[in-house]
């Protein structure tokens, strides 16, 4: 049980997010009903990703068909966490007042091992320090600074 | 692309009319974009000597940031008071102002419609904080923008990638910005002209804002606004209209993503046929198309604009119009390949890391037109008769090419 749960708003992803103006409803934000069960898995500390069932290649868990497959039906099927960096940047001027406490902070693209790619937190150890990369990393869950749950990545960071 | 058919568009079309504003924070009132697109296309129809029950079709970009209204194109056909056959926006993100150009020359090429005013800019800066807006909106909401990305890091994921595959540096990556400034110096609307010349030790020194990117490698906002319009028609009407129309010779355009980490995504297309990418970009497909339109080689261009907002893209962006071989952008620029002393004219106007950076502007195609008619408001290129301008929006993700040349031919 993650010791943080309880402190992250419990929100029902299968109605979406609505975005409002003062009392006025503006319509529906993301996250939206068809990556609901991406949301579900984060809550229960899984990374969950789509599968195409006709081809079997793996997809960003927000897709909504196959690119290949015209009537590929998609799955919900659990990332093995194993992947490497891709990409990164360490950002030292943050974007907002919400950021600017964490930097320096590293943001980057995870190629996971099932060849689908995401954008996360690099938690590099230690802090300020780089990964190169290609390197390894692993999967973890933590609260980031909007209070919201999210996977992460660590990796040990080279010497400058 | 059927290409015989394409080629019949080189030179079919024109450019008869065009007008820039610009606004800036020292102005004594707070100027909205709609009323500069506004004052911008009655100046280009002006310009180009036709009347309101003429136009054709009105294109524009997308609403601007700080004016965000449903169908701005019907927002400035009911302010100019005029009733087209066609019109919308364009909505490639920065990638649509050039788009406009385009399919009103494809508009105007069938002779459905004569004339069709395409406008667009926005003068964000006068009314929000850009550098806060923009990284919401350059992410996706759900899968990027929760970790707390900055606009500079989107675009770093790009250069990291770049240099790894390349091998180029970010020494390579300041020489450009060094430049870029040197002719921002000549330019009167450049901002960062009256800063003087900079070094590539100074770009280096300037403060990391988002790793590989330093300051000096990031372009400003514009502090204001700069908007530009224009009237396309074909080459026929607009010879009759005046004697130095600028012929649309080739274009091109390519979109390939919304949010960056979609983009490896992308495979079994060009331009990542051979497999997900993030350094081969929609402009070498737009580039392309362009060339193949005009008959052109990247010999017969005599200047080029780049929408370029950091540094790194400089050296990409001259591999993808073929101004130097694949993979050797940053060894290019090294040898002085875009020198304002001696090298190819590229970024005339000091570009957006030295002129400042406008979104969805036309304004480096105004400064193309300028150079070509000799009437360049800075540092004139002698003899320039063919000019090659890109525009791009969201993180390298929506591009267009547009090659205009003072013959048709």
């Amino acid at each position: 049980m993650d010791a943080n749960r309880d402190a992250v708003p419990q929100i029902n992803w299968n109605d979406g997010l609505e975005v409002t103006a003062g009392h006025i409803n503006m319509g529906l934000s993301e996250a939206s009903p068809e990556t609901r069960e991406y949301w579900e898995g984060v809550a229960i500390d899984e990374l969950r990703i789509k599968r195409c069932l006709s081809c079997r290649t793996f997809l960003h868990p927000r897709r909504m068909g196959c690119p290949d497959c015209p009537r590929g039906k998609l799955e919900w099927v659990q990332a093995s966490g194993k992947g490497q960096v891709y990409s990164f940047s360490t950002i030292t001027r943050a974007p907002n007042a919400m950021m600017a406490p964490s930097v320096p902070y590293c943001v980057g693209i995870v190629q996971l091992e099932e060849e689908v790619y995401l954008f996360t937190r690099f938690i590099v150890t230690p802090q300020g320090s780089e990964p190169a990369i290609d390197d390894p990393v692993t999967l973890e869950f933590r609260v980031l600074e909007n209070g919201q749950k999210l996977p992460v990545f660590t990796v040990a960071g080279r010497p400058a | 692309m059927d290409i015989s058919r394409a080629r019949k568009m080189k030179g079919a079309t024109a450019i008869v009319g065009s007008a820039s504003v610009i606004a800036r924070r020292s102005d004594p009132r707070r100027r909205t974009p709609l009323e500069l697109q506004v004052e911008a296309a009655r100046l280009a129809m002006e310009d180009a000597g036709i009347t309101r029950d003429q136009v054709g079709g009105v294109l524009t970009g997308r609403a601007p940031r700080s004016y965000d209204v449903r169908q701005l194109n019907m927002r400035v056909l009911n302010e100019l008071k005029v009733a087209p056959a066609f019109t919308t926006e364009v909505t490639a993100h920065g990638g649509g102002a050039l788009g406009t150009l385009e399919l009103a020359s494809m508009m105007v090429a069938t002779g459905v419609v004569d004339y069709v005013l395409c406008t667009c800019g926005n003068c964000d800066d006068l009314w929000i904080d850009s550098v806060k807006v923009n990284s919401n909106s350059e992410a996706d909401p759900q899968f990027e923008a929760l970790y707390g990305p900055s606009t500079p890091s989107l675009y770093a994921q790009i250069a990291r990638r770049y240099m790894h595959e390349t091998g180029a540096t970010s020494e390579q990556f300041a020489r450009a910005a060094v430049e870029n400034r040197k002719w921002a110096i000549r330019h009167p609307d450049a901002i960062m002209g009256n800063r003087g010349e900079i070094t590539v030790e100074d770009v280096l020194n300037s403060r990391m804002i988002a790793s590989p990117l330093h300051l000096l490698d990031c372009a400003p906002w514009y502090p204001g606004g700069n908007i530009t319009s224009m009237i396309i028609t074909r080459a026929d009407l607009a010879e009759k209209r005046r004697k130095d129309p600028i012929y649309m010779l080739g274009f091109g355009a390519c979109s390939t993503h919304e949010w960056i980490t979609d983009r490896m995504g992308l495979k079994g297309v060009i331009p990542a046929e051979n497999g997900p990418n993030i350094t081969r970009t929609g402009a070498l497909v737009a580039a392309r198309s362009a060339y193949a339109m005009s008959g052109l080689t990247p010999k017969d261009i005599d200047l080029a604009q780049t929408s370029a907002p950091f540094s790194f893209i400089i050296p990409m962006m001259l591999e993808e119009f073929g101004l130097c071989p694949q993979g050797q952008g940053g060894r290019f620029i090294e040898e002085g390949g875009i020198d304002f002393e001696g090298g190819f004219p590229f970024n005339t106007c000091g570009g957006y890391l030295s002129y400042g950076q406008n979104g969805q502007g036309l304004y480096l195609l105004q400064e193309c037109i300028e150079q070509i008619r000799g009437v360049a408001k800075g540092k004139q290129v002698p003899n320039a008769s063919r000019a090659l301008v890109h525009g791009h929006g969201g993180p390298l993700a929506a591009h267009s090419v547009v090659i205009v040349g003072s013959s048709p031919n």
